[in-house]
């Protein structure tokens, strides 16, 4: 049962950030991938902000947890791509660019991270505070 | 377009439920607190990805293939939130070596996968 809700959430990430990637594809031309940067910082906040807050106050059903976590940001996001595209710069000969990159996303997606988590933990904390009011 | 975008769907729904199986069956039997199932998932992404998008294999696939296998499949598979959000909540719950062991291990593990993959792909 949870195949359907990991599917259909998975469907759309993936769609997502097909979308994403083709449309700064078409508009940007720049040696750094800058389309699958803000794809996998997004995502880490987005997945950090969520998990924490469902996890933590909102007994939200399992599955639509599944759904959205697991499926929509988990497939939105990619690690491969980001290798690749290490390995892409790094091939043509632009180990500066590749070596800003690896430590930009890794960096930038912890602190993006982060920030989803305090951020659940204080939303949880004033949708708490309304509930026993 | 529109079959563009339902191909990338498709494979992505089969990445991210292969990558749901996986994990889950890791999961049920580590007794550590790093969480190999995405390093292994992650890892094992960057390899394949790496030998298919390899100049000389690349070319024998259409573009329906690519979009399917590599930006559908091979990168619903993989996950680059749930690596952040790992890494973050093991540093929250204290385990700093093991933060640092799992990040640094996925990232130069995760490349020198890549390496392989397109070294492999040279051979053809």
């Amino acid at each position: 049962m949870e195949y359907i809700y990991i599917g259909v959430g998975s469907f759309f990430g993936a769609i997502l950030r097909y979308l994403i990637s083709t449309y700064y594809q078409s508009i940007l031309h720049t040696v750094f991938p800058i389309e699958t940067f803000f794809i996998n910082i997004f995502g880490s906040f987005l997945l950090s902000y969520i998990s924490n807050l469902t996890l933590e106050e909102f007994k939200v059903n399992f599955n639509i947890r599944l759904a959205i976590t697991t499926g929509f940001i988990g497939a939105f996001t990619t690690f491969s791509t980001f290798t690749k595209e290490t390995m892409d710069l790094l091939r043509h000969g632009r180990i500066t660019v590749a070596l800003i990159y690896v430590l930009l996303s890794i960096l930038i997606g912890f602190i993006m991270s982060f920030i989803g988590f305090e951020l659940g933990d204080k939303t949880a904390k004033i949708l708490k505070g309304r509930e026993d009011n | 377009m529109i079959s563009n975008i339902f191909l990338v769907g498709l494979g992505g729904v089969f990445g991210a439920i292969l990558r749901y199986e996986i994990s889950r069956h890791i999961k049920e039997n580590r007794e550590i607190v790093v969480p190999i199932e995405t390093f292994v998932v992650n890892v094992l992404g960057a390899f394949l990805l790496n030998v298919l998008s390899n100049p000389k294999i690349v070319h024998f696939f259409d573009n329906n293939v690519k979009l399917f296998i590599m930006t559908g499949f091979i990168g619903a598979f993989t996950t680059y939130s749930t690596f952040s959000h790992e890494t973050i909540h093991l540093l929250r719950q204290k385990h700093y070596i093991h933060a640092f062991l799992y990040s640094t291990s996925t990232v130069i593990i995760g490349l020198i996968g890549a390496f392989l993959g397109y070294y492999i792909g040279n051979l053809f």
